[in-house]
């Protein structure tokens, strides 16, 4: 059962503030004072010295064999994961005019060598319309040789007749 | 710290050495686990190596990096809900190794019977430290075993010093029921 001081029921809370040297000047002369006065709290305050020397002799871990370098480990391994994530970041690299204007270059570029190297460019420019028609049925593009050739095979016939000649 | 918020990597190695021991012990009284007190130590240090650019040397180091302690021993205990226990001292460790913390009394040339009741004590008192509502144990574990002042603890713990005090104050009484049997 707890015991409280008939004389001054916060002096616990003060003994424990005055074991740690944590009191203003008036109330650590009160303390004093009191403990000369009072056994119950005499025994109070030696009771909370005793718990702390007796907390204070106890429990003290080594660091296991592998704490540093499990711990060195998980730093590298997060420096590698900074590093990798850096290169992706955007926001590193910061926002420079030049960034902008090579990629419009290469956009364009880009555009320009494709539109020339494509078929239908080819078919248009001879007016042949195949090429729109491959463009509005893509399904087209499979026989796109037979599709060049049509005009062969429209005067096949007239080819064949003439071979047998 | 500064040199190493200045570059320096081996100043951050030194810090790593000198505060190893103190900060995995603050991490077992808080959960009485070895395993579980090195894996905690070892996230407060990644949390210093990343954070560098945080710390500000108005305040000291030490208190600094207890503040991170503290917060990482408290998100774990609201991350899985840690009930603590306290390993039984005859079962080995989750390595095989002896998970028991030694103690600090002249064990070495203590007669058997000496020994015994040491370990007892030892045992007991983490037992009723675990017993311990958790911000009563940390701010008793600052002030007892890091020796910090009421001021820097409200600091690390985000909270008055006034709440210190009765916190601290209130973990004693409870110990002196607890630990009544070794006064």
């Amino acid at each position: 059962m707890k015991k409280t001081c008939n004389i001054n029921p916060k002096m616990n809370q003060l003994l424990s503030a005055f074991a740690d040297g944590h009191l203003s000047e008036k109330d650590r002369s009160l303390v004093v004072r009191h403990l000369e006065a009072c056994d119950l709290c005499r025994d109070e305050y030696a009771a909370i010295q005793s718990i702390d020397r007796l907390l204070r002799k106890s429990e003290e871990l080594e660091p296991s064999a592998n704490f540093a370098d499990s711990f060195w480990r998980k730093v590298d391994a997060m420096e590698a994961a900074k590093e990798r994530k850096a290169w992706f970041n955007w926001r590193d690299w910061g926002f420079r005019p030049v960034w902008a204007a090579a990629a419009a270059t290469l956009v364009i570029a880009s555009g320009v060598f494709l539109y020339h190297r494509t078929p239908f460019r080819a078919l248009d420019d001879a007016g042949d319309s195949t090429g729109l028609l491959i463009a509005e049925d893509i399904d087209l593009y499979d026989d796109f040789e037979v599709v060049q050739h049509l005009e062969l095979l429209e005067q096949w016939e007239t080819i064949s007749s003439m071979e047998e000649i | 710290m500064l040199n190493y918020q200045n570059g320096d990597q081996r100043a951050f190695r030194e810090l790593f050495e000198i505060h190893q021991k103190p900060v995995i012990n603050f991490c077992f009284r808080f959960c009485q686990n070895r395993a579980l007190a090195e894996d905690l130590a070892q996230e407060v240090f990644l949390r210093v190596y990343r954070g560098a650019a945080g710390y500000r040397p108005e305040a000291r180091f030490n208190t600094w990096l207890y503040r991170i302690a503290v917060n990482v021993c408290l998100n774990e205990t609201r991350k899985i809900h840690y009930r603590v226990q306290v390993d039984s001292i005859d079962r080995p460790g989750p390595k095989g190794g002896d998970d028991s913390p030694k103690q600090i009394c002249d064990e070495e040339q203590a007669d058997p019977g000496e020994k015994v009741a040491s370990k007892q004590r030892g045992e007991m008192i983490a037992r009723s430290l675990a017993g311990l509502p958790d911000q009563q144990r940390i701010a008793l574990a600052l002030r007892t075993y890091q020796e910090f002042s009421y001021e820097d603890i409200a600091g690390q713990m985000s909270c008055s010093e006034g709440k210190v005090k009765t916190l601290i104050f209130r973990a004693r009484q409870s110990l002196k029921e607890m630990l009544k049997d070794f006064l």
